[in-house]
């Protein structure tokens, strides 16, 4: 009796799953599928790709291969399950998708298309802010951390749980040190403000602006080595275009540098000046440079005509890459060189002279820094003509990485610790909200063409209004608990002190 | 005549009397704010939708209550849900807690209350971030009756068990409204006193349960979860918490009152409740008329009838003063049915503020329209979405994303949200429509001629603005001071610069006017009204000499003589003396007139 029920609950089971149809035509060209995962190429520990079929059929069966196994799946919505997936791609090589669809005339067979699968794995976790496209106004921001081998998703810190009724509360800037989420800083303002750094288990709240300042530290990164974090310094304020499809831009009415130490809880200067502006530091790989996105111009006006004057002046702000040599013992620092004078590029979108570089951020093994370039600013998320610029440190020679970028805004972009993958913030969908597109980078510095983090609900990033923003991967999770930050965060920060 | 005779007479049908006349009220008073409430709300029947509410405590209550909002699309149909369930839960509580003749008049503050959290509501719905606010009251109430009688219908143990278990799950369900279940449903069970701790605290183990294992809350807020946030406009607005402590009262009193046994303090109770609840009626009505002005003024731009706009803001013969708002639309309207320069002037434009008990700002109530139907659908798109993070996204906010997206050619942004839209249950149409015209951009030309309006007056260069906020000055201040080739838009601007009364401005897109107009055989009337006496303040003998007609002279003059009569009169004396004659003219607007932009 018992064998009997196993062997009908196994009938049943086979039963249900669909199968391939043998008769049918085949027509020309691939069904609209959102995401459109054609032809990318992912890392053999990814989470499945779910795609919905947005065709009109009564009946839908999808056929995954690779090599010698196969998955079936039916629905318009294919959404393989973990462990059959897992499986399916372990070995990496290439996946075929088929897609059959039945409607009033019979079965179709749309074109075959694919996907490569390397056996590069890309980092398990990626952590992101998620924060409405707005303005001004903001709530309810959160940190989260997704493992990208799976669906799991968690809440790294979330301001709800310290904004109050007559003080919300905002976050921003999370980083991490070498891909560890055990070490990882954010900054928090309005309401309980501070930075939180996490070391060991540990969690510290720092003020960071000192009375030597012009705020406290904005854009952070991590020193490779050391206990040190470089941050930017930014007085930063929105506005709004009356007329322009990158509807914002986001000015900074002064900006310095400087560097943290974090056991001594030392402020040190950088680079403090009314005519420069400095922005978005980075360390190269051995620590020995710092790198940073920096702007000539002299502000004339005074009190409150500065920001009138920087209105009217927006455009002129153009960023290069410099770099100076740090100095350990010291710590300080050398003169400044220049690495990329974006200011005398071309732009390939107007007829205008002088780009403007941020966001510089190093392949892991050094031989590669990647930009972010568009006609000026500083924050270009908010501009459409921005794309991802690629220097090789050995021979010198820059170009556009061309198959990640598209007509939409690609911009702030992070490198998996393995050096393969680059994941890039890109409003490509519709122009406003950011999604994390992952590329794959070949030995030679080839991007291959990304794909969009994968949801289990397929139409995930079409129900979500909110955007993905400093896309940031590590090998590790965070371990502290969202209830233990917002702990300490309740509590009175550590006033940094300013090395004189 | 005794007490008891007295109680007996009190009639038990109290409850249902409310029920029926808070329903009649509702229909007679405030549809067109019901209709504008669901469009201040979103349901989604998407995954992404249901996770965001079950995140947070209270997130199913106010799930359910956004999906019954959607209803008030249709108000009578939306009146006619709510009426049912205060009916049901009236009848659910009166069985479950076996209230008895003049016990059940105790429950006539629940009906009341639920409604004043309606009809009390004005402005502030503008800012509250609380999905399905005017609902939410009415399905906790309801399900808190549900549970009162199905406590009834269990003895001993089952009872308290029953209690633990609603205690553990009411809170991540229900929020606030949850903890006060708990105590409502141990007070009507039969070992109070054992229920009450079980329920207290079982309740309190699942707050810590539900702070532990989310991260939407914070500990000193989870007993508010679920109700709305009254810190609006920077001050806390206790009034708007009137209602919800009715309904606490409304609830506990009756339950509480049951276990007393002399029938004197439950006459007592009951007339208290009773005032009480007449009290909450009459003082948590929010019935202002430019208020409700304002609700329909709006609908009818949404559907692009500017004479349904001008017969509204005509409705009182031009006596009332209007807010802002109303006298912006009204500019816009007759600007549209090109009456401006005859007619602008004719109304009352002594603004007042808007009736509320906090400082208004106009982009959270109405900004994206204000800002798209003067031709700056950028802004508009900036202050939907703004407003739309401040307060929870809505419909109002998605329309206006989506017509600032296809005006400015940023199609496939609105077939994002015009895909949210498609998803709603009222809205489909509206959405299918612009879905059309952004599918196939060349079909706007034809079929939608307010688009086309909207895109004729982009005329100006790009700016970089802070925007402060106040968007019917940045508007006139915007058309003021911009010369461009589009008649239309020129003529808004001379209107602008004569609200604002800038002579130089004036001058400017005046002479840009007749330019633009060269063909003209009478220029407006309030236009010359405005070159006479900008033309004489500025003792300008050039533009004296221009061809104004003669009744304008004469009327001018009358009115100069009549100026200077009346100077040694207080201002308000003068003002009363000059409007019969002259309240129809810019000179009155110009001289006398004191209200705000």
């Amino acid at each position: 009796m018992k064998i009997l029920s196993y062997i009908l609950v196994a009938f049943l089971f086979v039963s249900c799953r669909p199968s391939i149809p043998e008769d049918y035509a085949e027509i020309d060209g691939c069904l609209e599928m959102y995401p459109d995962y054609r032809g990318v190429t992912i890392p053999c520990n990814i989470a499945p790709l779910t795609f919905h079929i947005d065709e009109e059929a009564d009946e839908f069966v999808t056929v995954m291969t690779v090599g010698e196994k196969q998955m079936v799946l039916s629905g318009e919505d294919v959404v393989p399950s973990l462990e059959e997936w897992r499986e399916l791609i372990a070995d990496g090589g290439k996946m075929t998708i088929d897609t059959y669809f039945e409607n009033e005339h019979g079965w179709y067979k749309s074109a075959t298309w694919e996907v490569d699968i390397v056996e590069d794995e890309i980092d398990q976790y990626l952590s992101y802010r998620l924060v409405h496209p707005g303005y001004i106004l903001y709530d309810d921001l959160a940190i989260w951390q997704r493992d990208i081998t799976s669906w799991d998703e968690q809440v790294i810190y979330d301001t709800r749980m310290a904004s109050t009724d007559e003080k919300a509360q905002c976050i921003n800037c999370h980083s991490f040190r070498n891909y560890d989420g055990r070490e990882m800083q954010f900054h928090a303002r309005a309401a309980f403000g501070g930075t939180i750094i996490v070391r060991d288990g540990k969690i510290d709240k720092v003020n960071l602006k000192t009375d030597s300042t012009i705020s406290a530290g904005v854009y952070p990164a991590w020193h490779p080595t050391e206990n040190l974090i470089a941050y930017s310094n930014n007085n930063t304020g929105q506005n709004f275009h009356t007329l322009d499809r990158d509807k914002v831009e986001v000015l900074d009415e002064a900006s310095d540098m400087i560097l943290y130490d974090v056991e001594k809880n030392m402020v040190y200067p950088v680079c403090v000046g009314t005519k420069e502006f400095e922005c978005y530091p980075t360390w190269s790989p051995d620590g020995e440079w710092l790198y940073y996105s920096k702007a000539d111009y002299a502000v004339e006006a005074t009190g409150e005509a500065v920001w009138d004057e920087l209105r009217r002046n927006y455009y002129r702000f153009k960023y290069n890459i410099v770099r100076r040599k740090f100095h350990s013992q010291t710590r300080s620092f050398g003169d400044e060189e220049m690495v990329l004078k974006a200011d005398t590029m071309t732009s390939r979108y107007y007829q205008e002279a002088g780009l403007s570089a941020t966001l510089p951020r190093f392949s892991p093994d050094g031989r590669y820094l990647v930009v972010t370039l568009a006609s000026f600013g500083v924050f270009h998320i908010w501009h459409k003509d921005a794309d991802i610029y690629q220097i090789d440190t050995q021979t010198g020679e820059g170009r556009y990485m061309d198959g990640l970028n598209s007509r939409e805004v690609e911009s702030y972009h992070s490198w998996s610790s393995n050096g393969r993958w680059m994941v890039v913030s890109s409003r490509r969908e519709d122009g406003s909200y950011t999604r994390p597109y992952i590329s794959y980078i070949d030995q030679d510095g080839r991007e291959r063409r990304p794909f969009v983090l994968p949801q289990k609900n397929p139409l995930h990033n079409k129900q979500l209004q909110r955007s993905y923003n400093i896309p940031e991967f590590t090998k590790t999770p965070v371990e502290v608990t969202p209830q233990e930050i917002a702990s300490r965060m309740k509590r009175d920060a550590v006033q940094a002190r300013y090395y004189r | 005549m005794k007490i008891q005779n007295i109680f007996r007479y009190i009639p038990q049908s109290l409850p249902w009397v409310a029920v029926i006349v808070t329903g009649i009220l509702l229909l007679l008073q405030h549809t067109d704010f019901l209709y504008r409430a669901q469009e201040q709300s979103l349901f989604l029947p998407t995954e992404q939708f249901f996770r965001e509410a079950a995140m947070k405590p209270g997130g199913m209550l106010t799930y359910a209550a956004a999906f019954l909002t959607q209803f008030f699309y249709y108000p009578v149909l939306g009146v006619g849900i709510l009426v049912l369930l205060w009916a049901v839960s009236v009848y659910l509580l009166m069985k479950g807690a076996r209230l008895e003749k003049g016990e059940a008049g105790m429950l006539t503050l629940v009906p009341i209350s639920l409604y004043s959290v309606i009809s009390q509501i004005g402005y502030s719905i503008f800012y509250i971030k609380l999905q399905g606010l005017l609902v939410a009251p009415t399905i906790a109430v309801f399900l808190i009756s549900v549970l009162v009688y199905l406590v009834s219908l269990m003895r001993g143990y089952r009872q308290t068990i029953f209690i633990g278990v609603i205690s553990i799950i009411a809170y991540p369900i229900m929020g606030a409204y949850g903890l006060l279940a708990s105590l409502v449903v141990a007070l009507c069970s039969q070992k109070t006193i054992i229920n009450g701790g079980v329920a207290i605290a079982v309740s309190f183990v699942s707050c810590m349960i539900f702070y532990y294992t989310h991260t939407t809350v914070m500990m000193s807020q989870m007993i508010y979860a679920a109700l709305p946030c009254l810190y609006i406009a920077k001050e806390w607005q206790a009034v708007y918490a009137v209602p919800y402590i009715g309904i606490v009262i409304g609830l506990l009193v009756p339950l509480m009152v049951k276990k007393i046994e002399a029938d004197k303090i439950k006459v007592y109770v009951t007339l208290v409740v009773s005032v009480l609840s007449i009290g909450v009626l009459l003082k948590c009505n929010y019935n202002n008329n430019n208020f409700r002005r304002e609700i329909q003024i709006y609908r009818a731009i949404d559907e692009g009838d500017w004479y349904k706009v001008l017969d509204i803001v005509d409705d009182s013969k031009r006596l009332f003063n209007p807010t802002r708002q109303i006298a912006f639309a009204r500019n816009i309207a007759l600007w549209r049915v090109g009456k401006l320069g005859d007619y602008a002037f004719t109304y009352t434009n002594e603004t007042q503020k808007s009736r509320a008990p906090f400082d208004l700002s106009l982009p959270q109530v109405c900004g994206s329209q204000q800002y798209y139907i003067s031709g700056m659908p950028y802004l508009a798109y900036r202050w939907a979405m703004e407003t739309c993070v401040s307060s929870g996204w809505d419909v109002e906010g998605l329309k206006y994303m989506i017509k600032s997206a296809i005006t400015v050619g940023e199609y496939r942004l609105a077939l994002r949200y015009i895909e949210v839209l498609k998803q709603t249950l009222f809205h489909k149409d509206w959405a299918e429509y612009y879905y059309e015209l952004a599918k196939e951009p060349s079909l706007i030309k034809e079929r939608d001629k307010e688009i086309m309006w909207v895109r004729s007056l982009i005329t100006y260069w790009d700016t970089l603005e802070s925007e402060n906020g106040n968007t019917t000055e940045n508007v006139y201040d915007y058309y003021a001071s911009n010369n461009v080739n589009d008649s239309k838009a020129q003529e808004f601007g001379m209107i602008s610069a004569m609200i604002k009364r800038d002579h130089k401005l004036f001058w400017e897109r005046f002479t840009q006017y007749l330019t633009l107009n060269r063909d003209i055989k009478d220029v407006p009337k309030h236009y010359q009204e405005a070159a006479l006496l900008m033309a004489m303040l500025d003792s300008d003998d050039e533009k004296l000499n221009l061809p104004f007609s003669d009744t304008i002279r004469q009327n001018f003059e009358m009115f100069r003589r009549a100026y200077e009569q009346t100077e040694h009169l207080q201002a308000d004396q003068q003002s009363a003396v000059l409007c019969s004659q002259f309240g129809r003219t810019y000179y009155y607007y110009y001289t006398l007139n004191r209200g705000i932009l």
